[in-house]
């Protein structure tokens, strides 16, 4: 089922990895809470000082990037040369090159210390790589802040987000009540306000934007929102009108993009997040999933809404081994698949029996709705 | 009698321990640790015993060989108990043993009333192999007891080993190489049906090495008076060492000591070479089949010769075509030249590879390429975790290196194939090899955005383009796991490629094929010299993270 449509195939097995991983880690929100003060003193200190990882990075960049890095690149695309394209299509898809990037940015912040839009423009991209790559609330926002000084446009929805997550609901619905509508391309404001519990007022954003003409958007946040909340049946209901959706007044291939994900998101609530091993009725069940060196069969045995064995079939595996038989007993052990940690050193491995195990399950699922 | 067959027994057991339990390198994902665990005496101890394989490789590859110490200790020893080696240790030898009593024995054997031109056939294959070695040429590996025997368990046993204990569809294809080898296998258990341990009396090279240490020979066997020639003796022996008058060919006595096992009046002893003077029969008279027919040396020196040159153009016309990538060699091999004259092709590297990575080339190489050892990036790719190779070549063609040694010897460079890789050409998301380089540390394969699109103000849109595969030709060390996991799924599972969008090649400029020093000296140097290249400056200071202006 999953081999078949290449595309969709590896969204389904992100998606499914990303609820594993969740399982392994269960999401506890927990949020500190920070007075305003507390707060600002917070972005204040953190700016000022380098992140403690500054003097281990060398500033090493490509010979042929053009350090004057102008307002508006000139000429075709050319990552070889131009900064931000530099950044767009080396740096930011690498994790291992993040560093490298803040410290070249930084480096360029102060080359043109004395062009007041080339700074700013230097202070806002620092912000958005903190935020973006390194998740450094305060850095973040301090140097957006900096960069407002500079008359640079600074998105409010990340700068919220940055004082949400640094502990002040308050300064960030401020700054989020100024909004009264998402007019993002993906559906930041709403994904802000679910994140804070907002969930009527997500939703309520998400019916508003659908009816604005991006409805796959929207209803994809919107599902999110509900699966975040553990409404899997409403989540499944928007996932469904992502794909049913039609038309949009974005753009085509991001609708695209989104129905693929409403597709994964289903699945991954059907066989993961709503499998109820007590529901499932007795009987032999298989499912394939591909493994590290090709697909992996499984046997799952359901006895009395209870997991009575987990077999490897059939596979291709070169090594991991201690995955094969390790893994089936701790799913028999936690009689579920939520929660089982993977096998050091065979992830892979462990991972395709999980998600076979877990397809299997979700196939003899009894018709409740889940 | 019974002394000489539990030796023999011993020396079995332990090369097929070596080399079946020793050379397996499984049980956790560390390859070289499983390994060492396991060796306690070298791995490789009977193929260093084999003293035709290092020395025609030191010849070879003019230079000297560590492995000159095992082979000149076993000769000292050869020199003490004539052929002992042949008697005794050598683990083909006992196999034959085994083969003539089992089938030999029983089938009645394939009389011959008279010893023809074959006769000194080994002491001809012991000239064409070394005149091979002084042309450069190695052809050991065709002949040398050992080797013959480490390479024919490989490529006939270790894949019923694989099967039986791991799976059999880890077990790789054959190529017309194994073919080769198992006939010449087959072929000498074939000839034990001329006559008791034909191949060892007749053919071995390594055995008429040894026959010409007996000249040296401190011990002997020397027949007394007492004898009935009653001729138990000469049926017996396995080695033709007994004459028509009962006294000894002494280069072709192993000191096996089965004639006087069988020996009625008692007559056969074993003494030191001055002692017994009045032994009889007449130890010093002629004997035509064992001395050296000069004219079969020549003949034997003139075939060395033929071969010798033929097998230097053969190599000379292998990697000539400019389409014809060289084959990738294991990690810490010396330069390709140097490589097939220290190989001796007795697959020990290729038998302690997890995986099989490497695998026994055939003829695409050439006739000089036979049986060296490849790596197969399609099937594996080489671990990490793993410098096993090395640690068990007997001649130092594939160095002994550290494993953090061995991770930075390149052995080739990945390249990407833009226009069938999948995010390339547009076919969909795929960042197996991104990930597969990554969890084996060596991070050399990182993402490009493709295909990004710009909006009016020049800058890239968000979420458009694609991402997709590069090499970091710093970093990439051409260990094929990228290769690999694009072969087994993109290829095998998905079909969605014919073959891997992902193919390590090797070559100058690719490989680092050096016979000593380090390989992150190496490394290091090369960065420099690449930042020197690309006119780097020395980068000037960023200066304080919030510099003045700012506070």
């Amino acid at each position: 089922m999953v081999a078949r449509r290449p595309g969709s195939a590896v969204l389904i097995v992100i998606a499914l990895s990303a609820v594993v991983s969740d399982a392994q880690s269960p999401r506890v929100n927990v949020q500190v809470v920070r007075t305003r003060a507390e707060v600002e003193a917070l972005i204040q200190r953190m700016g000022t000082t380098p992140p403690d990882w500054w003097d281990t990075v060398e500033l090493t960049y490509p010979p042929t990037l053009d350090l004057d890095w102008p307002l508006r690149a000139a000429g075709d695309w050319d990552a070889r040369k131009n900064v931000g394209q530099y950044i767009w299509d080396v740096i930011n898809p690498n994790s291992g090159r993040w560093k490298e990037g803040i410290k070249l940015v930084h480096h360029l912040m102060i080359r043109h210390k004395g062009d007041r839009d080339k700074l700013g423009r230097s202070m806002e991209t620092l912000g958005r790589m903190f935020h973006d790559l390194m998740e450094d609330w305060g850095r973040a926002a301090f140097w957006w802040r900096m960069s407002m000084r500079y008359d640079v446009y600074v998105d409010p929805i990340s700068l919220a987000h940055c004082y949400w997550k640094l502990g002040s609901r308050e300064m960030a619905e401020e700054v989020l009540l100024t909004m009264p509508d998402d007019y993002t391309r993906h559906g930041g404001l709403i994904k802000l306000w679910a994140d804070m519990g907002e969930i009527d007022k997500a939703l309520k954003l998400a019916e508003r934007k659908a009816a604005g003409g991006t409805p796959t958007i929207a209803y994809l946040t919107a599902g999110d929102t509900c699966r975040l909340a553990g409404r899997h049946k409403e989540a499944l209901a928007y996932y469904e009108k992502v794909l049913t959706a039609k038309g949009t007044a974005g753009r085509e291939e991001d609708a695209k993009k989104d129905k693929a994900r409403a597709q994964a998101s289903i699945e991954a609530i059907k066989v993961f997040d709503t499998l109820d091993v007590t529901q499932v009725r007795d009987g032999t069940y298989t499912a394939s999933s591909i493994a590290y060196a090709g697909p992996l069969h499984v046997e799952v045995i359901a006895k009395a809404g209870r997991i009575q064995s987990v077999r490897v079939t059939e596979h291709q595996e070169k090594q991991f081994y201690s995955a094969l038989s390790e893994t089936p007993k701790r799913i028999i052990e936690k009689q579920g698949v939520r929660g089982v940690d993977a096998v050091t050193g065979a992830t892979m491995t462990s991972e395709a029996i999980i998600n076979g195990t877990a397809k299997a399950l979700a196939g003899g699922m009894q018709k409740t709705s889940p | 009698m019974r002394f000489r067959r539990l030796v023999q027994g011993v020396c079995l057991l332990a090369f097929l321990v070596l080399f079946f339990y020793v050379c397996w390198p499984y049980g956790s994902r560390q390859y070289a640790q499983a390994f060492q665990e396991r060796e306690i005496i070298d791995a490789e101890i009977f193929l260093l015993l084999d003293p035709l394989a290092s020395i025609s490789a030191a010849i070879a590859a003019r230079m000297l060989l560590w492995s000159w110490a095992a082979a000149l200790g076993i000769i000292l020893l050869c020199v003490i108990f004539p052929r002992a080696f042949c008697g005794y240790l050598c683990p083909l030898g006992t196999l034959f043993d085994g083969f003539d009593w089992l089938v030999g024995g029983r089938a009645g054997l394939v009389t011959r009333k008279r010893e023809g031109w074959w006769v000194n056939v080994r002491y001809y294959l012991l000239a064409t192999v070394l005149a091979g070695a002084v042309f450069g040429v190695l052809l050991s590996g065709f002949v040398a007891a050992i080797p013959v025997l480490t390479r024919a368990m490989l490529i006939i046993l270790a894949p019923v080993q694989t099967g039986l204990q791991k799976g059999w569809y880890l077990v790789p294809p054959m190529n017309p190489g194994h073919i080769v080898s198992i006939l010449l296998f087959a072929l000498m258990f074939c000839l034990g049906l001329l006559g008791h341990r034909f191949w060892c009396r007749h053919v071995c090279p390594t055995g008429a090495l040894f026959s010409i240490v007996s000249i040296f020979r401190l011990t002997e066997r020397r027949v007394t008076a007492a004898c009935v020639k009653c001729g138990k003796c000469a049926k017996a022996c396995s080695f033709g060492a007994i004459k028509d008058d009962f006294s000894t060919r002494f280069l072709n006595c192993t000191l096996c000591r089965s004639c006087r096992h069988v020996c009625p009046a008692g007559a056969i002893r074993f003494v030191p070479r001055w002692s017994g003077r009045d032994d009889l029969p007449n130890v010093t008279s002629a004997s035509s089949a064992a001395v050296i027919s000069r004219r079969g040396v020549l003949a034997g020196l003139g075939g060395a010769v033929v071969v010798g040159a033929g097998s230097s153009l053969a190599a000379g016309g292998t990697s000539s075509g400019p389409d014809a990538h060289p084959p990738i060699r294991p990690p810490g091999s010396v330069p390709e030249e140097r490589f097939l004259q220290l190989c001796v092709r007795c697959g020990e590297c290729i038998k302690v590879c997890p995986n099989n990575v490497l695998q026994p080339a055939g003829f695409e190489h050439g006739f000089n390429g036979l049986w060296t050892p490849k790596v197969v990036a399609d099937w594996s790719g080489c671990e990490p975790s793993c410098s096993n190779c090395g640690q068990v070549c007997p001649t130092g063609a594939v160095r002994a290196l550290a494993l953090e040694e061995k991770r930075a010897a390149r052995i080739g460079l990945a390249e990407v194939n833009q226009r069938t890789c999948l995010p390339y050409a547009g076919q969909g998301p795929c960042q197996l090899c991104v990930d597969e380089c990554r969890m084996a540390g060596y991070d050399a394969i990182e993402f490009i955005r493709v295909g990004g699109e710009l909006d009016e103000r020049g800058e890239p849109v968000e979420g458009s383009g694609r991402l997709a595969p590069v090499v970091r030709e710093d970093r990439c060390v051409g260990c094929g796991l990228c290769q690999m996991r694009c072969h087994a799924i993109n290829v095998k599972v998905k079909q969605l490629l014919n073959g891997s969008a992902v193919q390590v090649l090797a070559g100058e400029g690719r490989e680092d094929r050096i016979t000593s020093g380090s390989y992150i000296v190496l490394r290091n140097e090369r960065a420099r010299r690449r930042d020197s290249q690309e006119g780097k400056p020395a980068r000037e200071s960023s200066g304080e993270y919030l510099p003045d202006f700012l506070k």
